[in-house]
């Protein structure tokens, strides 16, 4: 205990002092601290200076990157009826939120959705009939955007979304690709900003690529994909569309690789691609951080070869897909899944791996929490990190 | 002799609280708030600090004091008294937090915000204005609109309780 020395003229000590008036900053940081998306909503009517603090983005962002982050996953093919989860920071996944989370995304109006990519913990559902569906599964908000803008005499054929956010605006836009058949072959541009447009704009790429599905990134208001050039052909590129200036950058592949077996990945805020064409031979898999500057000719920065977990390598031959993620310490997940004939049937989407990149070593963390999946038929299967968050759609 | 070799490696530090208390404590233990440091850097050693009253400031001493005293093996007394330092009324909390807001000292903001937006969780808004000491500053036309507006946010039972 602290024994007050040379005390002087005592006064009343005033217990509650500046309690009646809690500065702004205060309030602030307490709030952005409360774990749940719901009851800030509901503390919205305690007081009109409350619900504008609640409503600033700059509040919702500090809000959302201090909440626990965790990673969905849910398996693609046979095995779609069940969803695992897991959170993040304490490696467990008996977290009631993240079976909130995808009892919602299976709510009967967005069965058509086939399609699903997620940043800050809202997601942009779409399908091939031109349907985009954003919603937000912690506020339970959800808007249906309107239809692609009319193309006379044009079949889409093939289109895809991806949700990127203006880090200056504090505003999420979605960035829509179109492409028509294959004897016309030409490629569309849309672009719709959350809260602001009332239909889709349509903008100008000079490049002939167009982005392959579940394979994107975004990190710091730029979206990564990697893009084919041309169909049909080996010739791979990223795509790097800054969303707040709405233009394209064009990045080619680090050299002698050019296969589409390879992740996009984000590393502790670096675009990496993972390259794994010969992981069922050598059970490799070859990193490439890349310098992702402004300049116009990307370069590789690192490669790094890492090698399986001895369990993994052993039965690398019976891989059916390696899918991979990271979190955002900056390791690596991977998401294996088996042949369907494998002797080895428990092992089949019972596991995920995460690559310390420090350590170099491979933490391999066993699945529950397995649901049912209802509507949700996300052809690839989902994975992403997802935080609490009360980012608004209007 | 050995006694000023004592006073020579332990520098000392006066903090004066709002209320006129002094105390001495040891300048390590002083500068985990940075608002000190940056006073003890500049040669001060007498520090009035016109915005923490002297019941905050004998908590916080002892929370410095204990955190100085941070090791590898008494991280379980720590995280018990830690416990027992927030185990308090919202008041007191408040003051606390306006107190370490002041002195800059990051960890124990964090542990009092923290603790606060946990204990208010799941607390009607009713409880909050209470607590916060906000009087309501909606029409009840105003308050039903938003309520509307949020309806799924109000699903449920809340805790009314003040502690």
């Amino acid at each position: 205990m602290a024994v007050a020395i040379r005390p002087k003229q005592r006064q009343k000590v005033v217990a509650t002092a500046g309690n009646s008036h809690i500065p702004h900053e205060i309030v602030f940081a307490i709030l952005t601290r409360v774990p749940s998306a719901k009851s800030l909503l509901r503390f919205c009517c305690v007081s009109k200076s409350f619900r504008s603090l609640i409503s600033q983005p700059s509040f919702i962002e500090a809000h959302h990157k201090g909440s626990l982050n965790h990673l969905l996953v849910t398996f693609p093919y046979n095995s779609c009826e069940t969803f695992i989860t897991s959170d993040l920071e304490h490696k467990k996944n008996d977290d009631p939120l993240v079976f909130s989370l995808f009892n919602y995304l299976n709510k009967p109006c967005f069965s058509k959705f086939n399609n699903l990519e997620s940043i800050n913990g809202l997601f942009c559902l779409w399908n091939d009939h031109g349907n985009v569906a954003i919603c937000n599964p912690f506020t339970k908000q959800h808007v249906f955007l309107p239809g692609p803008i009319e193309k006379v005499d044009e079949r889409i054929v093939l289109t895809c979304c991806s949700l990127g956010f203006d880090p200056t605006t504090k505003k999420h836009k979605i960035l829509w690709a179109q492409r028509t058949s294959k004897e016309t072959e030409r490629r569309y541009w849309n672009i719709f900003t959350l809260g602001v447009d009332t239909s889709w704009r349509e903008i100008q790429c000079s490049f002939r690529f167009f982005p392959i599905r579940d394979n994107c990134v975004h990190i710091d208001g730029v979206i990564y994909s990697i893009n084919y050039y041309e169909y049909g052909q080996d010739d791979y590129h990223i795509g790097a569309f800054n969303v707040g200036e709405e233009n394209f950058r064009m990045i080619a592949f680090p050299p002698g690789i050019s296969t589409f077996l390879s992740t996009i990945v984000e590393i502790k805020g670096e675009v990496a691609i993972l390259h794994h064409e010969h992981i069922k031979r050598d059970g490799k898999i070859l990193m490439y951080v890349l310098n992702n500057g402004s300049c116009e000719k990307t370069i590789c920065v690192k490669k790094q070869i890492i090698e399986l977990p001895p369990k993994l390598y052993n039965i690398k031959e019976t891989f059916m897909h390696c899918r991979f993620t990271s979190t955002l310490k900056g390791e690596i997940v991977l998401i294996p899944s088996f042949k369907f004939n494998s002797s080895i049937m428990e092992l089949r989407y019972s596991f995920l791996y995460f690559y310390d990149m420090e350590k170099k070593e491979w933490i391999k963390f066993k699945l529950c929490g397995i649901g049912i999946r209802n509507f949700l038929e996300v052809r690839n299967g989902v994975w992403c990190n997802v935080a609490e968050n009360i980012w608004s759609l209007k | 002799m050995a006694s000023t070799t004592e006073t020579k490696q332990k520098k000392m530090l006066i903090l004066k609280s709002a209320d006129n208390d002094e105390f001495e404590i040891e300048e390590s233990v002083g500068v985990q708030s940075e608002t000190i440091k940056n006073l003890v850097e500049d040669g001060f050693t007498f520090v009035p600090l016109p915005n923490v009253y002297t019941k905050a400031l004998i908590k916080i001493i002892d929370y410095l004091k204990k955190h100085a005293n941070k090791t590898d093996s008494n991280d379980e007394e720590i995280k018990t008294f830690d416990k027992d330092f927030v185990n308090t009324t919202f008041d007191d909390l408040f003051e606390l937090v306006s107190a370490a807001n002041y002195l800059h000292i990051s960890c124990l903001m964090n542990m009092l915000c923290q603790t606060i937006a946990d204990r208010i969780k799941d607390k009607s808004p009713e409880a909050v204005r209470k607590i916060f000491h906000i009087n309501c500053d909606y029409t009840p036309e105003e308050e039903a609109k938003i309520r509307k507006a949020n309806a799924q946010a109000f699903e449920g039972q809340f805790d009314e309780s003040l502690d």
